[in-house]
């Protein structure tokens, strides 16, 4: 099931919100789900995290560096300092922003990496305003993800088929980009098989040097 | 030889001794020649110029050795003192004349002769109750200071009348030992001593002083009179103590010395019971112009004063009560004469309330050092009991030693106040308990007017201390500028007339200077004492400013999660069907935060307290724990581990500058170790430290922030220099640049020292404030 993650340091903070989008979403008769994490140590645990929790809208605390929830101390990092890490592979991906001191200028510096920056308070005495936000952000990730999947899955059938035009190729990069696949791309396979052929050729002129070795002899 | 030498002294002594009349110069000179041939044992023998050297340098001046003299005649129990000054061609005297004890030929020759003998060290209560004023056994060798010659005729009621004479120029010659000089006795036929029909002997003690080495000024008479109204009762009514001054030099103060330090009295109230069923009062105090005056019902004023409800007439008889409150500080003295110095005199000699009966003081009754009568209203009881300041209105009471007072009755008038069969005091009947009751009553009608007046005086007081510091600056310095080129004058007429000069001429002018440089002295003293308290204030808020800028996230964070929880609960509350458990752990978190918050509101609203801008004594590791127990919760929510270690001490100092230099030094560190992640701590530590042979304190803030930055070290303590961002590599300033300098300047104003480095444990820095344990 799809999942809308709340990260942040003090999960006194992370289940009021979770307990109140929770309620949101159940009047809005939406099936997602609604999980907490505290922060992760390495940056790239956001990914798998992501991954394997089927999240589709993160929503981060700014300060994430207060509160340690281990014995080896907070994180290092803020909320407007992990986004522009994430939004390098996640350019498309729903991440708001929900803290207390909303007008922070480090986090408003960032405004145009989140999808929103919203006040702690505001989010509590209008949250109906907030969740849908939340949820219909979560329902266009969805639809968009699907969609690419689809276009990406007919593209890749038509170049193993050897049917592809260059601009099928182009489309399949850029929704390869998009979708940010942890897979090697078709540069790569390209290269593979030029270098397997390569090889081949090798292995072939070695085969035809023995022939005529043996022709000789 | 020395065989010969004694043995003609010996021959010397003994015809001196065997003379029809007898040379006794001879036989003390002879003898204490022989005595030293004494092998064995020798004495010590000293120079007569000891003796004028000792009288000098123990008396300011000619005024304050003639007040020695009137406070001889105060300690003998003189009913009236006669002081005279007379300065003019072949005319100078100074007479002062007593109708004290006297002294017998005895006492005058073992007593007055021995220099350093002074009764008061065997008793500090004259045989009338008053507390002896005089000094060390000092007051006759300072006679030299206002004359060469001194003659002195005394009386007492045993030993008749003897005298004395004394030229003490014979002592200003070099190489002269005391013992070399005559004292000539004399046996006058008569005494010349102020008449009292309570001395029926006549006794006394005139001492006249000729030659006088000094001319006397209009401006010392002024001082003279001055210090002897300290030793007079305030009642003009009464005729315990007199003093009559006359002079040929100001003659506006030739006249029987009046005290007039009534005028210093905050409050002076009058009450007066006809003796019927009518209470006439009247309160005046200094403050405004206003005298309140009323005649009421007995019952009224018992009511209004709330000592007794029920009171139809009273069994003493008629009675008229005087209290005068004052205040034994600057303010009281601020527009007078008087110096803070004479109105304390004045009240140590005057405090507590006497009974008069025709015009009688009855002993014990307001008389210090009297073990029973002094308090005999039981002030200091009820002051203990109840020790509310004037700020508390109507629950104020005074101290005993803030109140001269005095009650008038009469033989005829008073029948039921008799005397008690012991002759000291008077019987404790129901006239005296009536009479007690009456004087409670007017005590509490002068508290009561008091507490009211309090606020408006104290408003006042304010104000006038709101003199912009550049008007009072300007004020100070024109002021100074008067003085100096008063002394530019002075300075160039003595150059002018160097020859002819006379030192009397240019004495009023510079006693005027230095009273003026004074009282200058004094406003600046109290001026800068007032900016010291107004700074310790303003950097007290500031440091709260400060911290709450720091630590306002946390707060601000609180609130939210306070307000956040409780508005969950109620929708947890309200959907179908209600999550009871998760509601009731959004209002554990609620409860919980809000205590957050009232913690820090509790931690902002004491850290300006009006007591912790006292000095007073302090348990400085006490005041520590608890600065670092307000603020724990708020490192706590940064995961900052925060420490105390240490032992009790005490000092004398400012429980708010502690404070405010470690609230800044725990807001740096807090700020410093969010600088980086992973385990993060501050410690305080707090120990005793001796430096330089002085005794002292330290207290220090370690954490496991970055430290100080090399290029930074020169620069922390600059105003408005801030090395506070929001994060480690970016440049954004959140510091104000004033914790650090204010820090410093608090403890340069208490004489200690401020010192940081790394911290070699935590890492990151450490301040340690050292101050000295006073």
């Amino acid at each position: 099931m799809a999942a809308i993650a709340i990260i942040d340091d003090n999960p006194d903070q992370s289940t009021t919100v979770q307990n109140n989008i929770e309620i949101g979403l159940l009047e809005l008769g939406s099936e997602l789900e609604v999980i907490t994490a505290t922060p992760f140590r390495e940056v790239q645990e956001y990914f798998s995290f992501i991954q394997d929790k089927n999240v589709v809208v993160l929503i981060l605390d700014e300060k994430l560096n207060d509160q340690s929830n281990d014995d080896v101390g907070p994180v290092e990092y803020k909320g407007s300092q992990l986004i522009s890490i994430l939004r390098k592979q996640l350019k498309d991906f729903p991440i708001f922003a929900l803290t207390v001191i909303h007008t922070d200028e480090d986090l408003t510096s960032k405004y145009s990496e989140y999808d929103d920056i919203i006040g702690r308070n505001e989010f509590y005495s209008d949250s109906e305003k907030y969740i849908p936000k939340f949820w219909r952000a979560a329902k266009n990730y969805m639809k968009e993800n699907s969609d690419a999947f689809s276009e990406y899955n007919r593209l890749a059938r038509e170049v193993s088929a050897g049917i592809s035009n260059p601009n099928s190729m182009k489309e399949l990069q850029a929704l390869q980009a998009k979708l940010e696949l942890p897979f090697s791309g078709f540069d790569d396979r390209n290269a593979w098989l030029k270098k397997y052929e390569e090889q081949i050729s090798e292995l072939e002129k070695l085969n035809q040097l023995l022939k005529s070795k043996l022709e000789d002899s | 030889m020395s065989k010969k030498k004694i043995d003609d002294i010996k021959t010397e002594l003994a015809n001196a001794l065997g003379a029809e009349k007898t040379d006794f110069r001879s036989v003390m000179k002879l003898a204490n020649e022989l005595s030293k041939f004494d092998e064995d044992y020798q004495r010590f023998f000293i120079d007569a110029k000891t003796v004028i050297h000792l009288g000098r340098d123990s008396i300011k001046d000619h005024t304050t050795a003639l007040i020695e003299l009137v406070k001889n005649s105060y300690d003998a129990d003189a009913y009236k003192i006669e002081v005279e000054i007379l300065c003019g061609q072949n005319n100078d005297l100074i007479r002062v004349a007593d109708n004290g004890f006297g002294m017998t030929k005895d006492e005058l020759l073992n007593n007055w002769l021995r220099i350093g003998f002074s009764g008061k060290r065997k008793s500090k209560v004259s045989k009338l109750g008053r507390r002896k004023t005089g000094e060390k056994g000092i007051g006759r060798i300072s006679t030299d200071r206002l004359g060469s010659k001194i003659e002195l005729i005394t009386k007492s009621e045993s030993g008749g009348i003897v005298g004395l004479k004394v030229d003490w120029d014979e002592f200003d010659v070099e190489g002269k030992e005391v013992s070399d000089i005559d004292v000539q006795i004399t046996k006058p036929k008569s005494i010349n001593v102020p008449k009292d029909k309570r001395n029926k002997v006549g006794t006394g003690t005139e001492i006249r002083i000729t030659g006088l080495r000094q001319d006397w000024t209009s401006s010392n008479i002024e001082g003279l009179y001055n210090e002897l109204s300290a030793l007079t009762p305030p009642f003009n009514q009464q005729s315990d103590f007199k003093i009559d001054l006359k002079n040929n030099i100001a003659p506006e103060f030739s006249e029987p010395v009046v005290s007039k330090y009534y005028k210093t009295a905050e409050i002076d109230v009058s009450a007066v019971f006809d003796g019927t069923d009518e209470v006439y009062y009247s309160i005046k105090d200094r403050h405004s112009n206003n005298e309140v005056v009323d005649t009421i019902p007995l019952q009224q004023f018992y009511a209004k004063t709330k000592v007794s409800e029920e009171a139809e007439t009273l069994k003493c008889g008629p009675i008229e009560v005087r209290l005068m409150f004052f205040l034994r500080e600057s303010s009281s003295v601020v527009g007078t004469d008087f110096r803070l110095k004479d109105l304390r005199e004045f009240l140590d000699n005057n405090a507590g309330v006497k009974i008069y009966r025709d015009k009688i003081a009855v002993k014990p009754y307001g008389f210090p050092k009297s073990q029973l009568g002094y308090d005999w209203l039981g002030i200091g009881e009820q002051k203990a009991r109840n020790p509310a300041g004037a700020g508390r209105g109507d629950e104020f009471a005074v101290s005993p030693n803030q109140l001269v007072g005095a009650v008038f009755i009469t033989r005829d008038n008073n029948e039921l106040l008799t005397d008690s069969a012991a002759r000291e005091g008077l019987v404790e009947s129901e006239g005296f308990y009536d009479m007690k009751e009456f004087v409670q009553a007017t005590k509490r009608l002068l508290e009561t007017h008091y507490g009211k007046i309090y606020p408006s005086v104290e408003k006042k007081k304010r104000e006038k201390k709101r003199v912009p510091a550049q008007q009072e600056s300007e004020r100070i310095k024109e002021r100074l500028t008067h003085v100096k080129k008063e002394l530019s004058n002075i300075q160039s007429e003595i150059k002018a007339e160097a020859e002819s000069v006379k030192p009397s001429l240019f004495l009023k002018p510079l006693e005027d200077s230095i009273k003026t440089v004074d009282e200058v002295s004094k406003e600046v003293e109290i001026t800068i004492t007032d900016l010291l308290n107004w700074q310790r204030t303003l950097n007290g808020l500031a440091t709260i400013g400060i911290s709450s800028a720091v630590f306002g996230h946390e707060t601000e964070g609180s609130i939210t999660q306070f307000q956040g929880s409780t508005n969950t609960a109620q929708k947890l509350l309200k959907i179908t069907p209600p999550r009871i458990e998760k509601a009731i752990t959004e209002l554990d978190k609620s409860l919980r935060y809000s205590k957050k918050v009232a913690a820090w509101g509790a931690y902002a609203l004491t850290r300006v307290q009006k007591e912790k801008r006292t000095k007073r004594n302090i348990q400085i590791y006490k005041t520590i724990q608890s600065v670092v127990k307000e603020l724990k919760p708020a490192f706590d929510a940064s995961a900052i581990n925060l420490t105390l270690n240490g032992e009790n001490l005490y000092s004398s100092t400012y429980q708010m500058d502690i404070e405010t230099i470690l609230v800044n030094l725990l807001t740096n560190a807090y700020t410093a170790s969010l600088l980086k992640g992973g385990e993060r701590k501050v410690v305080v530590n707090v120990d005793l430290e001796e430096r330089e042979g002085v005794k002292g304190y330290f207290f220090s803030v370690s954490d496991t922030g970055p430290g100080i930055a090399k290029e930074f070290e020169k620069r922390i303590f600059d105003p408005l220099f801030s090395t506070k961002t929001i994060g480690a590599n970016e440049s954004k300033s959140v510091g104000t640049g004033l914790g650090l300098t204010i820090v410093k300047s608090i403890i340069e104003e208490l004489g200690g020292n401020l010192s940081f480095s790394k911290d070699v444990s935590l890492k990151g820095a450490i301040f340690k404030v050292w101050l000295p344990k006073k």
